[in-house]
C-alpha cells in the first residue's frame, strides 16, 4: 500500500556501540527539523525484518549507517541498494540479519521502493559506549546535509 | 503490581513469543529443509540454495506451499508486533515494561482515533480501540498458528521422521517459567527442572556458572584448570583471551546443581516449558479454536499434536522422543498456540481506566535481587547489587548460554547442552560434495531448532572488494579518488 510520506529518512545502527550508531543520531537530529511533508524521518535502530514494512509503499529511501569497508574513519560512501554484494546463503539467526536481507525480502515481495540511497561512513570506534567518537560526532552535519540534497535536489543541477 | 501492569506485560511478553517463534520455523529455519532452486523465489540471498538429497523440491507442490506459508509469515510476524505495540508503544525492542509494572495508559477517555478503521494509523487509542485491535490481530495470528504453522511442522516432521531419533541431547530441561496469572505468583508457563520425564521444582540457588573450557579467568593470580562453578551473584565476567590454555568459547558454561551438588547440563527453550507444563498438575487451561477445540492444557495440547506424527516404525512419537530436532520444533509451535489461546482470555480480564504502574523505590540500603522469566529461546536469569542507590553489580545468565555453554570436563553429560544433541547424531561417513552437504544439513537441522543467539545485534552494511572505490565521496557529495586498505 503507499504512504503518503514518500520519502523516508531511516537511520540504522546500534546506539550502544558508539559509532555504530551514527545513522540513529543522524536521524534524532533530523526528526527535529522542518523538512516536507512527504518526507518521515526514523530511526530503525537494530530493526532487522521488522524494516521490511518501514519500507513498504516509499518511492525513495535514504538509509544513514555506519559502513565498515576499511577506510580511514570519517570517511563517506554513497551507494544503492543494486550495489549491494549479492549474499551467499538466507538469514540463519534473527540477530545477524542485516539491511540486504532487509532489501532482498522486501525485493521478492515486490514492495521495494525504487529507490534506495544508503549514505555510510566509516567508523572509528566500535567499542561499548553510548556517545560518538569526536571524529565522527563532528561528521553528522556533513551527513545531514547529504541527506538533505538527496530529498531535496538543487534546484541548479536541473 | 496492579493486575493491569501484570496482564498487559503478559500481552507484550507474549506477542513477542509468539512473533519470534513464527520468525524462527519459516524465515530462520525452513532453509534446513527446502531447496529453493526453482522455486517462486528464485533469487539471492535464498539461492545459492543446499541442495541436500533428502530436500523437498522448492518448486515441487510441497515446496511451493511451504514457501507461501514463508511469505504469508512475514506479514503475521508484522500483526503480532503491531499487536504488541497498542500497548508498549513500540516493538521490537518494547521499553514499556519498567519495574512495578508498565507505562501503558489504559484509559477509556483518551481522545480515540476509531475512525480511521486501520491498524497502521497510529494512536493514541482509547481502551475499546486498544482491545478490539488487538483482539482482531490476535485472530488472524492464531488462525496462521492453527492452519498453517502447526500443520507446516506436522507435514515437514512426517517427511523427516529419522529426525525424532538424532540430537537427543542432554534430556535435562529447565524452565524458570513466567507468565504470572495471578497476584499470588502463579505462572501460566511452569518453572521445573525435568529430567526425561520427570519433574521437580528448582532453586536459583543452585546455578553455577564455570569457565574451563572459556576465554575468561576467575582470578588472574592463581589461574587453575580447572575453575569452582561461581552463583551469578559471585559472578565474575573478566575476558582472558589467553590461546595458551583450553579455552575455546565466549560463553561461560551455566550448570544447575542438582540437590545442591550435582552439575547438571540443562537444555533451555520452548521444549523445556512445554514439557515442564505438560508435566504439572497446576497447569492452566485454555480455548482453542482448531486442532484441539474448546478447553485443553498444555498436556492435552502436546499429546493432541504427536498424535498427528509418525515416526519411522509407524507409531505416533512420545514424549520421550521431543528430545529431538523435531520435538523442538513442534514444542516452539505449540507453545505458540498455548500462548495465543491464553492471551484471548487475557485481554478480556484488562480493566479500563485502573491503574498499571506501582512506583517502586529504588532501596537506600546495599541490596540484592534476582529475576527469573522467560525469553523467547528460553530461561533468562538476571542477578543485581544495589549500592548508594546505584548498580554496584550485574549478572545475567542468558538462554543461549546455557544451551551452546563449552564443556566441563571430559565426560560426554559434562558437555553443553547443544554439543551433547551433536554428539548423539550420527553425521554418517563418505567425503564426497554430496556426503558433505548432507553432513552439513544435518548439523544445521540439529543445531538450528534451539534457535541459536550467539552473535549481536551489529548490521553494517559491507559492500565487497574493489566496488568500494566508487562509492567514496567527499563532504560535497562528489565521488573522490580514495585508494582503500585491502583494496587493488
Amino acid at each position: 500500500m503507499d504512504n503518503p510520506k514518500k520519502i523516508l529518512i531511516l537511520g540504522i545502527g546500534n546506539i550502544l556501540l558508539k559509532d555504530e550508531g551514527i545513522g540513529v543520531r543522524v536521524a534524532e537530529k533530523m526528526k527535529e527539523m522542518s523538512l516536507p511533508p512527504d518526507v518521515e524521518v526514523m530511526d530503525g535502530g537494530t530493526g532487522g525484518l521488522d524494516l521490511v514494512y518501514c519500507i513498504e509503499g516509499r518511492k525513495k529511501v535514504v538509509v544513514v549507517d555506519a559502513v565498515k569497508a576499511g577506510a580511514p574513519p570519517g570517511t563517506l560512501f554513497r551507494f544503492t541498494d543494486k550495489d549491494l554484494a549479492k549474499k551467499k546463503g538466507v538469514m540463519r539467526s534473527a540477530h545477524g540479519i542485516d539491511f540486504s536481507d532487509v532489501v532482498a525480502v522486501a525485493s521478492f515481495l515486490k514492495i521495494k521502493p525504487a529507490e534506495i540511497v544508503f549514505l555510510g561512513i566509516e567508523p572509528e570506534d566500535l567499542s561499548a559506549g553510548m556517545e560518538l567518537s569526536q571524529k565522527i560526532d563532528k561528521m553528522v552535519p556533513v551527513l545531514i546535509n547529504l541527506v538533505i540534497k538527496e530529498i531535496i535536489p538543487d534546484p541548479a543541477a536541473k | 503490581m496492579p493486575a493491569n501492569g501484570r496482564i498487559i506485560r503478559n500481552l507484550i511478553h507474549g506477542s513477542d513469543t509468539v512473533m519470534s517463534h513464527i520468525t524462527h520455523l519459516y524465515h530462520l529455519s525452513a532453509a534446513d529443509f527446502i531447496n529453493f532452486e526453482g522455486s517462486v523465489v528464485n533469487m539471492s540471498p535464498w539461492l545459492p540454495s543446499y541442495t541436500a538429497a533428502d530436500m523437498i523440491p522448492g518448486g515441487s507442490t510441497l515446496g511451493t506451499h511451504l514457501i507461501l506459508s514463508y511469505v504469508s509469515a512475514l506479514g503475521i510476524r508484522r500483526k503480532m508486533h503491531t499487536a504488541s505495540a497498542l500497548f508498549s508503544g513500540r516493538h521490537p525492542i518494547q521499553n514499556a515494561i519498567v519495574p512495578g509494572g508498565v507505562t501503558t495508559l489504559y484509559s477509556s477517555t483518551i481522545p480515540g482515533n476509531a475512525t480511521t478503521g486501520s491498524y497502521d494509523t497510529f494512536g493514541p487509542y482509547n481502551s475499546t480501540e486498544t482491545k478490539s485491535k488487538f483482539k482482531s490481530l490476535l485472530t488472524d495470528v492464531r488462525s496462521f498458528i492453527d492452519n498453517k504453522y502447526i500443520l507446516d511442522v506436522v507435514t515437514v516432521a512426517n517427511a523427516y521422521s529419522a529426525y525424532w531419533y538424532v540430537g537427543t541431547g542432554c534430556t535435562n530441561l529447565l524452565s524458570y517459567g513466567d507468565f504470572p496469572t495471578d497476584s499470588s505468583g502463579s505462572l501460566f508457563l511452569k518453572r521445573n527442572l525435568v529430567q526425561l520425564t520427570t519433574a521437580s521444582g528448582i532453586n536459583q540457588g543452585y546455578i553455577r556458572e564455570y569457565v574451563d573450557y572459556s576465554w575468561y579467568e576467575y582470578d588472574a593470580l592463581a589461574p587453575v584448570l580447572l575453575t569452582t562453578g561461581k552463583h551469578p551473584f559471585d559472578g565474575i565476567t573478566t575476558p582472558n583471551k589467553s590461546t595458551s590454555g583450553n579455552a575455546y568459547s565466549w560463553l561461560k558454561a551455566p550448570r544447575y546443581l542438582i540437590g545442591g551438588s550435582t552439575i547438571t547440563t540443562c537444555e533451555v527453550g520452548p521444549l523445556a516449558r512445554m514439557v515442564a507444563t505438560a508435566l504439572s498438575s497446576t497447569q492452566k487451561t485454555v480455548t482453542g479454536t482448531a486442532l484441539v477445540t474448546g478447553t485443553y492444557n498444555a498436556y492435552q495440547l502436546v499429546t493432541t499434536a504427536l498424535s498427528l506424527c509418525t515416526t519411522s516404525t509407524g507409531a505416533a512419537p512420545g514424549l520421550a522422543h521431543l528430545y529431538s530436532p523435531l520435538g523442538r520444533h513442534a514444542a516452539r509451535a505449540l507453545e505458540a498456540k498455548y500462548l495465543a489461546d491464553a492471551m484471548a482470555l487475557w485481554i478480556e480480564e484488562l480493566q479500563p481506566d485502573q491503574s498499571c504502574y506501582t512506583y517502586k523505590r529504588i532501596p537506600k540500603q546495599i541490596s540484592t535481587g534476582y529475576g527469573l522469566c522467560e525469553a523467547p529461546r528460553g530461561a533468562l536469569g538476571h542477578w543485581i547489587k544495589i549500592e548508594g542507590r546505584k548498580v554496584a553489580k550485574y549478572q545475567c545468565v542468558v538462554p543461549s548460554t546455557w544451551n551452546f555453554s563449552p564443556k566441563l570436563g571430559i565426560l560426554k553429560t559434562q558437555h553443553g547442552a547443544v554439543e551433547q544433541s551433536l554428539m548423539d547424531t550420527n553425521l554418517g561417513s563418505g567425503t564426497s560434495f554430496a556426503d558433505q552437504t548432507r553432513q552439513i544439513v544435518t548439523i544445521l537441522r540439529v543445531v538450528h531448532p534451539f534457535d541459536c543467539c550467539i552473535a549481536c545485534a551489529v548490521h553494517v552494511v559491507n559492500p565487497e572488494g574493489k566496488e568500494l572505490m566508487q562509492f567514496a565521496i567527499g563532504p560535497d557529495g562528489r565521488p573522490t579518488n580514495l585508494k582503500l586498505s585491502g583494496s587493488e
